[in-house]
């Protein structure tokens, strides 16, 4: 599927299922709870399976309560998958979370992996003991990603008093000190403004062409995937919905666009129609001179439309917009189910 | 519940070594000593329902902001801070202040009668109000110093020891628990009115007039720290 | 595509010396911590001091009640001067070796904050007891000599009855701080057991300064509590520190006593160790480690995922107080009140 070489991450068959109480409705059935609890299985990840070529950075995404954390909580190592298997480069994470973990980054959105009081610098020094990195190995990789990330400023305040997107970046560094292998992030832009989302997004695309580093990213920023990843895994109820390229998904999905037309005098929406009538092309009116025609890219290319419409009327402007990358994904977390994809 | 019935067994448990080994403490028995231990709870109680939200004042309400949020509203910003939430461990004293009281009644064969059953509530609403006075007075602080100079853990401890008989210790502590730090007011001046004779009457009729007063200092510390709140917006 | 060319990760262990320095560097950042929260514990010595003169009057009205005649003047075993500096050492003690590892660890465990540590190449219970040494060389300094700088002129400590005494009961109590750093590591790990462990972490507080003999010495109660006592590992956190320094364990009784902590130690250090490793097997079987603080979840927000299609979820609006940069408490842990417990 990838024409990367050998995968570094291969996952098979990942299911992960949950034990939750659910709980009876009013006085009566609390009092039930209490003495007969009624458990129920919840599968959150669903017979998974990827693989992830060394140095790929791969965007995961789905909705809240798709499976993401589940997942990375299994590639991480901190939970154990119900069934399947998932190998990283011969360790299995939570099997051999000891070795394992030596390997490996994590920038979680919402949590620090800092020393709340204490300067930045200091945190970094006993990751560089944490890790065991080597003096002259930590200078040169603290220098280079103070270069990119601009950390100098302030390195030497403690965290506590640092803002969203400055401990973000110490965040970013910290998890890379080690040079680790691969990097998971989960939701690594959240709550930063336009700028620091950029130069976060900048660094990381720096990092993996300069050090190699495979990545899974989490996110519900379809920004960071457009921007980063080339490869993105769509994942909702627990199941992979589509693993590719982020334009691969509108070929596999109903793609559509709209024609907006601009004409040089008034004319009954009932003209247009009859100009692209036998195609399933939908004219609405917009706005006096403004009409739009909907239609799917799979039963009608584009060119046929604007070819008949021009032929029939005199037009002063031609508009296509297609749908974007985030309403596509929203359109398939909508429908949520496998089954209506080609 | 469970913290607070720990709390309890553990009181018990040193109460009763210490009388294994005396019969009374300058003249006080167990079962007074009880008494005023349970009286102690039940103002201990109600300051806890509403204290949980003035512990953490400064950071919640200062440093993060909140408290522009509550001068928005055309209500007292204190009510709205004390009502904001409910330390429902409150209740749990309460109720465990009730039965030990009413055990070491029933051992010292107490007759408190309907005046003294319906003065009950007054003492313990106004020694809950000595409480609330000392630490919105503690709390007001914060309007100054912008972190909490930490002043409310060390006289919190203080409670604990005033929940001997003031009799017991010396004339210097006695004073300071009457006129400086009024804790001698939360539980040994009412409840030494039940077990310890007339002679206390006069002293325990006067503790709502000590919350009265003791509150009223402390809602004016508070006042005041809320002008210069709104006067410096800082 | 499986197979043969797969890029393998190495195996890996840390070497005895890095382990000495990454652990030793654990111990002066918990102590460069503490420094930089130091404002915060200036009025801990008015706590503590607050503690002893409550104590010492209550005592000396205990010791002026007894019963005319009573054997030697003494009150379980202790004369006035004794219980006097009974009260002072408990207390100066407890104030050097408490720590919050309880309340730290609980917390994380419940907020999911130890997903963290998880994912790092630490062992979390050495971590935290080099954390709680660095503490307690903090603590020494600035609580425990400064309480004694303003208590032992106002109530006056008796000498022990041997100058070496002096050196065992320090001794006894850097033995008491690791076994008091262990029990509160093991109660800290039955988060991953019970939904609310707050309750648990302040009721076991309060237990404490009874099971540890700080509240009142042993010696007061009948004989079957004393052998209760005897049986538990509380006592070594204070009690027997103390009763070295008063010369109640003479000679081999002395050696004994350091041994018994020694043991509670190492016993308690396997015991954590164990517990430690059964807890995060039970958590990563069971799924608990939580990865977000919670969310309100139900029928509405599934409701409001519908109308507006699952990717705007809008995060601006977080509550506060999960953000992590509102957070500006030193020790993060449940709250504790009014009390003075933290300290």
């Amino acid at each position: 599927m990838d024409d990367a070489g050998t995968p570094l991450i291969r996952v098979r068959d990942l299911c992960r299922d949950y034990s939750v109480s659910r709980r009876r409705e009013g006085v009566r059935g609390g009092v039930v709870d209490l003495l007969r609890p009624r458990r129920e299985t919840l599968r959150a990840v669903d017979r998974v399976s990827f693989d992830v070529a060394s140095g790929e950075m791969v965007g995961y995404i789905g909705a809240n309560g798709a499976g993401k954390s589940t997942t990375i909580k299994m590639l991480t190592g901190i939970l154990t998958p119900t069934s399947g298997t998932v190998d990283v480069g011969g360790l299995v994470p939570w099997r051999d979370r000891g070795h394992y973990t030596r390997h490996i980054g994590a920038v979680f959105g919402q949590r620090t992996q800092l020393w709340w009081d204490l300067a930045v610098v200091e945190s970094f020094r006993l990751l560089q003991k944490i890790y065991e990195v080597p003096d002259a190995d930590y200078r040169r990789q603290l220098g280079r990603l103070d270069e990119l990330l601009g950390l100098g400023e302030f390195l030497h305040q403690p965290v506590r008093k640092l803002s969203l997107g400055q401990r973000m970046r110490c965040e970013l560094a910290a998890a890379l000190l080690h040079a680790p292998r691969l990097l998971f992030l989960d939701e690594p832009t959240i709550g930063l403004d336009v700028v620091a989302k950029e130069s976060v997004r900048t660094f990381l695309r720096d990092i993996r062409e300069s050090q190699g580093t495979t990545v899974l990213l989490t996110t519900h920023d379809l920004g960071d995937i457009q921007q980063l990843c080339r490869r993105v895994i769509i994942i909702d109820h627990g199941r992979v919905l589509y693993d590719g390229d982020l334009e691969g998904l509108r070929a596999r999905v109903d793609d559509r666009v709209a024609l907006h037309v601009e004409l040089r005098e008034p004319v009954p929406s009932a003209a247009l129609a009859a100009a692209t009538a036998g195609l399933p092309v939908q004219w609405r009116e917009a706005a006096g001179l403004l009409h739009v025609a909907d239609f799917s890219r799979r039963d009608v290319r584009g060119a046929e439309v604007i070819k008949r419409v021009v032929n029939a009327q005199a037009v002063l402007d031609l508009r296509l917009a297609e749908q974007s990358i985030e309403e596509i994904v929203r359109g398939i977390y909508r429908r949520g189910d496998a089954g209506e994809l080609p | 519940m469970t913290a607070n019935l720990v709390s309890l067994g553990v009181q018990l448990l040193v109460l009763s070594a210490v009388f294994s080994k005396v019969e009374s403490l300058r003249g006080w028995s167990y079962d007074q000593v009880l008494f005023i231990y349970g009286f102690s709870l039940l103002p201990l109680g109600l300051f806890n329902l509403v204290s949980v939200n003035l512990y953490g004042f400064s950071e919640q309400y200062i440093i993060e902001g909140d408290f522009d949020r509550i001068l928005l509203r055309p209500v007292n910003p204190l009510a709205q801070i004390l009502c904001s939430s409910f330390g429902t461990g409150g209740i749990n004293e309460l109720i465990l202040g009730g039965a030990v009281m009413a055990y070491a009644g029933s051992r010292l064969g107490l007759d408190i009668g309907a005046a003294g059953f319906a003065l009950l509530p007054l003492l313990a609403v106004s020694a809950a109000l000595v409480y609330t006075g000392v630490f919105l007075g503690l709390t007001a602080l914060s309007f100054w110093m912008e972190d909490r100079l930490g002043l409310a853990p060390p006289v919190y401890n203080v409670i604990r020891f005033s929940r001997y008989p003031v009799t017991i210790f010396s004339p210097l502590v006695r004073l300071l628990l009457t006129f400086v730090l009024p804790f001698a007011w939360v539980a040994f001046y009412p409840a030494a009115w039940y077990v310890g004779g007339e002679q206390w009457e006069r002293v325990a009729l006067l503790t709502p007039a000590v919350g009265g007063l003791t509150f009223g200092i402390g809602y004016l510390t508070w006042t005041r720290g809320v002008r210069r709140y709104t006067s410096t917006g800082s | 595509m499986n197979g043969a060319g797969a890029p393998a990760l190495p195996r890996w262990r840390r070497g005895g010396p890095a382990t000495v320095a990454l652990y030793l560097q654990f111990v002066r950042l918990a102590f460069l911590k503490m420094l930089a929260y130091r404002l915060r514990y200036y009025t801990g010595v008015v706590s503590y001091t607050v503690f002893v003169a409550g104590n010492y009057f209550l005592f000396s009205a205990i010791y002026a009640s007894r019963p005319e005649g009573a054997e030697a003047a003494r009150l379980g075993g202790l004369t006035l001067a004794q219980m006097i500096a009974y009260v002072i050492l408990s207390w100066a003690g407890r104030s050097f070796t408490f720590n919050n590892i309880d309340r730290t660890l609980s917390w994380q465990v419940s907020k999911g904050e130890i997903a963290v540590q998880l994912i790092k190449p630490l062992h979390v219970q050495t971590m935290m007891l080099s954390e709680a040494l660095g503490e307690a060389a903090f603590r020494f300094l600035l609580f425990t000599l400064p309480i004694l700088v303003v208590v032992v002129p106002l109530f006056g400590l008796a000498p022990p009855p041997h100058p070496a005494l002096y050196g065992w009961t320090l001794l006894s109590f850097l033995l008491a701080l690791v076994v008091n750093a262990q029990i509160n590591f093991l109660v800290g790990c039955l988060a991953f057991y019970l939904k609310n462990v707050s309750g648990v972490v302040r009721a076991k507080m309060i237990m404490m300064e009874f099971l540890t003999g700080v509240l009142v010495p042993f010696t007061f109660f009948p004989g079957w509590v004393q052998t209760v006592v005897a049986w538990l590992p509380f006592q070594a956190v204070s009690y027997v520190p103390v009763m070295i320094y008063l010369g109640q364990r003479p000679g081999a009784s002395l050696a004994g006593a350091l041994l018994l902590q020694a043991a509670w130690a190492l016993g308690l250090s396997v015991l954590g160790r164990w517990f430690w490793n059964r807890s995060v097997r039970h958590v990563t079987l069971q799924g608990g480690v939580r990865w977000r603080p919670r969310r309100p979840q139900g029928p509405c927000c599934r409701a409001a995922r519908a109308a507006c299609g699952a990717g705007c979820t809008s995060r601006g609006a977080r509550p506060r107080s999960s953000s992590p940069t509102s957070r500006s408490s030193s020790s993060r842990g449940w709250p504790t009140g009014w009390t003075s417990w933290s300290t």
